[in-house]
């Protein structure tokens, strides 16, 4: 009869290999939870790696767009004479120059603050307009987005009763953000506090200047010149040389074109004087020669993006932080990754040790039982790989960049395609490796071996039953809890590696908000400890009585002081501080300002030979007590001080000194152009009070600077909520997968002790103490570790203006360990569902 | 009464199609007596022993054990009745393995307050000198005894013992099922042990012969075979 059974003749390649598939779709299905537990945690490291290693492109893109569509210049020139049409027309047959656009700026000061007023230009320097129109008067002006609003009237009044500008009263039509201008600092300026405020942009012809006082001129663009790139770099370097050579002739024309008619009129005189002596003929020399000195030297300034656009430095300086993280982090989520997965796959592969067994024994070949499980494998990291990278590259790094302080048009992020091909062999091939290397391990052993269960791994001894004096005092349930950590030594160290990841990453998040929301508080409740700083208008040597009846009722306790923006050389670049002198040192000024030793926390009192400094300087100058700074202030003169002690500080860079010593260094008069004090007054009311008197340009109160402070990190919250994310993430992926081989593992363990008469609880009580004891070894692990990372996170974020607390407060500690064990206790409450629907009955029938 | 009592107790398992795995299925069993629950691979043995041991429901009928209805019991009153009552035997004895011989009897015994002596326990199965051994490092019948001992040191009103020498050769089955008679006799525990071999039976004191999920007929020894007489 056999013989009329028709034999299905099948091609040999294909045999067998149907039945696997629809054997490994089953599996996928049966074991979901497995599946999906493996395309998380693959997610997670993709997302991870993803969003860091693209931050900073991505950013650069948008920043590199940006620039391209405002044409931002590349170079800027000032002359000190001013630049005229033929400087232009000169530099514009130079061969690397695109675009030169001769240009008019200039600091005013809208009330209190210091802003500058830019011409509108189409060819360079460009802006977004955030809302309104674009003005049509002199009257109009455009302003900065991030203070005024559309309607707004800007009345400005130039230093020293200039006219340079047609009108002083601008109606705000439309408002921008300006290239420019990107970040929060807009730099310092040589008028009012030496701090620049905001800016505006009016029409061309709003100023009367009759020479351009800057000249900006862009690159011809190449594809390869990138933002910071070193081609860039060359090529402005190169352009640089090329316009100074320029420069040369156009500083000598400008200043004959100056003095011209005066030295000819000069020459004229004094032929005639020599011919005809006359008092008046020499009067008129002389006149002419101090009129011809007055002119000054003409010289050109060159300044490239690093000098006038402020953001640019800081932005490239960021950059780098975020490049040092991104070689880090991803890093350790790889070997998260590595681990979870060749855990999964091991476990899941010894599982189905009888089914391979049974396979190889029909005889299929190992290859084909290899790549069963390479498309399970595959399948579940291509997902994985393909959601991470997505969601890496559309949420997380347009997250981060929220988080940068800088106004630049939303991001779009593209497709890397190049990257997420590299990225996915790479997984797909570590995920390979990890499988077949497994698969092999079993395969050296004999299908007739591989039908038979496991031979029982063996329990042992561990070192700590030596220690009889304490291996003695355990209880029952203890000992067999610590064998069992000692025995499970894999899952026990990834146990560790998750919690202890986890309860870092939460902590590092909690840890960088308590160092920067710290500074705040302390710089304006325990270093600053004024109410109110208040400008004045003019410079004054002692507090006049009229304006003694200005301050009277309004504030309480006034101390008059100079604070003077300078420069401070420092072993690599120029920092900007503030030199503050007090009229007198007396307990009124050291009611205001704690200048305590960072060594020991006292106060220090100032003296005629020494100035003491904040922090930061001391750091970027790498200078101790006793060793000297040099200063420099706006008309470049030099002065060398001795630093008596380093004080502490956090926000912006001070340097303090007594009157006697700043008029013997400086060679000048004190007088004073502050006045700092406590309010006697309701804010609004001290403010209007004090600006309407004429003698007041600015008032400033000390919560508001703290607000400010504290404002311009808003952003980092999301950070917070991202590592939060990812480490909820990782604790739950980590643990689940543990959790759950550690119960399919030792099944029948749990089944004898449900039929020995254990209790749900005593059940879950055996099998989580393990795990509960390592996840807070694990969080003790994360705890122990976060300060020596935060430490340099920290340093890595602060710059020159703010120093940042490096001290994480003791309720961080507590959230993040709260936290993380919340995770796992939910992570045993979900599996603890799987624990009690174990089936005893079906455990113990048969052999696996 | 007698001191096991099934009274038409009946099995039901649904699940894809509904399998009726024991049915009207009585029998009694006296206090101190060996037992021995005889028949074919699928007739419904181990069904029965799952019952009696507190470890599945019944789908209908009477199991009385001492007195108390356990058919009636909730999933909790059932794991104190398994905690306090019942000592279990299996085929592929189920030791913890990462316990040492004697701990894996110190484990038991951590749960019941009556517990004997895990060291005497040991002792008298014959393995005082193998305690501080691992499973691994035990003979499979070395481990049936530890998995005895284990049953034992809880002092249970009954010891159900599962095809307990179905994973041991003929020699080493014969000691095991020495033991077991010994612990009948000796500590006067109700013994019930579950097996398709009916040589085992001829030690027994009654032998219920299950067939098709239901009692075949129940046979009386007034005077069982002794063990170490059996020839297998």
């Amino acid at each position: 009869m056999l013989n009329f059974i028709p034999i299905l003749k099948k091609r040999k390649i294909w045999c067998g290999d149907k039945m696997l598939f629809k054997n490994t779709l089953r599996k996928i299905k049966r074991s979901f939870g497995r599946y999906a537990s493996l395309i998380v945690i693959v997610f997670i490291g993709t997302a991870i790696f993803t969003s860091l290693q693209l931050c900073t492109p991505n950013i650069k893109e948008v920043q590199q767009d940006y620039y391209d569509d405002t044409k931002l210049m590349d170079l800027k020139i000032n002359g000190t004479l001013g630049l005229t049409d033929k400087d232009v027309s000169e530099l514009k047959k130079l061969d690397q120059v695109d675009r030169v656009v001769g240009s008019y700026s200039k600091e005013v000061l809208d009330n209190n603050h210091t802003m500058k007023v830019h011409a509108i230009e189409d060819d360079v320097n460009r802006f977004d307009l955030v809302d309104g129109k674009m003005p049509m008067n002199d009257e109009e002006c455009l302003a900065d987005a991030s203070y005024y609003q559309v309607g707004d009237i800007i009345t400005i009044t130039e230093p020293n009763h200039e006219n340079d500008l047609k009108t002083h009263r601008f109606k705000v039509t439309g408002t921008i953000y300006s290239p420019l201008y990107t970040g929060t600092n807009y730099g310092s300026s040589r008028i009012g506090d030496g701090t620049l405020y905001s800016y505006m942009f009016v029409l061309k012809d709003t100023f009367q200047y009759d020479v351009y006082t800057e000249i900006y001129v862009t690159l011809k663009q190449s594809s390869d010149d990138m933002i910071y790139s070193s081609n860039y770099k060359d090529n402005i370097e190169q352009l640089t040389k090329e316009i100074e050579k320029v420069s040369e002739k156009a500083e000598k024309r400008r200043y004959d074109e100056l003095t011209e008619d005066m030295v000819l009129q000069l020459e004229q005189l004094k032929q005639a004087n020599q011919m005809m002596p006359n008092p008046i003929y020499q009067q008129n020399i002389e006149t002419l020669e101090s009129a011809i000195d007055q002119v000054g030297e003409s010289k050109w300034h060159i300044f490239d993006r690093y000098d006038s656009v402020i953001s640019y430095k800081i932005l490239e300086m960021q950059y780098d932080e975020v490049q040092i993280l991104a070689n880090i982090v991803p890093f350790f989520f790889f070997i998260v990754v590595l681990l979870m997965t060749s855990n999964t796959m091991t476990r899941m592969i010894t599982e189905e040790r009888s089914e391979m067994g049974a396979m190889t024994s029909i005889g299929i070949s190992n290859r084909r039982i290899i790549n069963h499980y390479v498309i399970y494998i595959l399948s579940s990291t291509v997902v994985g790989t393909l959601l991470g990278f997505l969601f890496g590259n559309y949420v997380l790094t347009p997250l981060f960049y929220s988080c940068f302080p800088v106004h630049m048009p939303e991001m779009h992020s593209t497709f890397h395609f190049g990257l997420f091909i590299i990225l996915l062999i790479f997984v797909q091939a570590l995920m390979m490796t990890v499988t077949i290397y497994s698969c092999l391990k079993l395969f050296r052993q004999s299908p007739a071996n591989l039908l038979r269960p496991p031979a029982p791994k063996s329990g042992k001894k561990i070192i700590l039953e030596k220690i009889h004096i304490l291996w003695n005092h355990l209880s029952f349930s203890w000992k067999i809890t610590i064998r069992n950590i000692f025995r499970y030594k894999k899952r026990v160290f990834m146990t560790l590696v998750g919690t202890a990841g986890c309860t870092f990453l939460i902590l590092i998040g909690f840890g960088i908000q308590d160092s920067i929301e710290g500074v705040g508080k302390k710089q304006y409740t325990d270093v600053l400890r004024y109410e109110n700083m208040i400008v004045l208008k003019n410079n004054i040597s002692d507090i006049s009585n009229s304006l003694d009846a200005v301050l009277k009722d309004q504030v309480k306790d006034p101390l008059l002081l100079n604070q003077t923006h300078f420069k401070v050389h420092t072993t690599t670049d120029d920092m900007d501080a503030y030199v503050i002198v007090p009229k007198e040192d007396d307990s009124n000024f050291y009611k205001y300002f704690a200048i305590k030793s960072n060594q020991d926390g006292k106060t220090k009192k100032l003296n005629n030979n020494q100035v003491y400094v904040t922090t930061q300087i001391a750091r970027r100058c790498d200078i101790e007590a006793g060793d000297k700074i040099t200063l420099e202030d706006s008309d470049g003169n030099t002065y060398q001080v001795v630093v008596g002690d380093i004080i502490e500080n956090y926000v912006s860079n001070y340097i303090y000194m007594n009157r006697f010593l700043y008029e013997n260094t400086m060679k000048e008069e004190w007088t004073g152009n502050m006045i700092v004090s406590q309010n006697d007054h309701s804010k609004k009311q001290i403010a209007n009070h004090l600006l309407d008197s004429g003698e007041v340009l600015s008032v400033q109160f000390a919560d508001d600077l703290l607000e400010d402070v504290n404002g311009g990190i808003s952003g980092l919250e999301n950070v917070i909520v991202v590592l939060i994310l990812i480490a909820s993430l990782l604790a739950f992926s980590v643990l689940y997968n543990l959790t759950s081989i550690n119960i399919s593992e030792r099944i029948r363990e749990i089944s004898t002790l449900k039929v020995l008469g254990y209790t749900d609880l005593e059940t879950r009580r055996y099998i989580y103490r393990e795990t509960l004891i390592m996840v807070v070894f694990g969080i003790a692990l994360g705890l122990f570790l976060t300060p020596f990372a935060h430490h340099y996170i920290v340093n890595l974020l602060q710059n020159d203006e703010t120093l940042l607390l490096e001290q994480i407060e003791l309720s961080s500690y507590i959230y993040a360990s709260l936290i993380t064990f919340i995770f796992a206790v939910i992570m045993q409450y979900v599996t603890h569902f799987k624990l009690r629907k174990v089936d005893m009955i079906e455990a113990l029938k048969s052999v696996d | 009464m007698a001191f096991i009592v099934f009274k038409n107790v009946r099995k039901e398992y649904v699940r894809e199609v509904r399998v009726l795995a024991v049915d009207k299925c009585s029998f009694e069993i006296e206090k101190g007596e060996l037992v021995v629950v005889l028949g074919q691979s699928g007739a419904g043995k181990t069904t029965i022993l799952n019952m009696l041991g507190g470890m599945d429901f019944s789908t209908s009928g009477h199991i009385i054990v001492d007195g108390k209805r356990i058919d009636q019991m909730k999933k909790k009153e059932l794991v104190s009745y398994r905690r306090h009552d019942i000592g279990f035997v299996f085929q592929f004895y189920n030791l913890i393995p990462n316990l040492t011989a004697l701990e894996n009897v110190e484990l038991a015994c951590e749960l019941c307050s009556n517990a004997l002596d895990p060291k005497v326990v040991l002792k008298q199965v014959g393995l005082e000198k193998r305690m501080n051994n691992f499973p691994a490092q035990l003979s499979g019948g070395e481990q049936q005894r530890v998995a005895i001992a284990r049953a034992i040191a809880k002092n249970p009103k009954i010891l159900l013992c599962d095809e307990p020498t179905g994973a041991l050769d003929s020699k080493t089955g014969q000691k095991v099922i020495e033991l077991l008679e010994d612990t009948c006799r000796n500590m006067g525990i109700t013994t019930v042990v579950i097996t398709h071999n009916a040589m085992i039976a001829e030690i027994a004191d009654k032998v219920i012969h299950i067939k098709n999920g239901t009692v075949d007929h129940v046979e009386l020894h007034s005077n069982p075979k002794k063990a170490k007489d059996m020839v297998w």
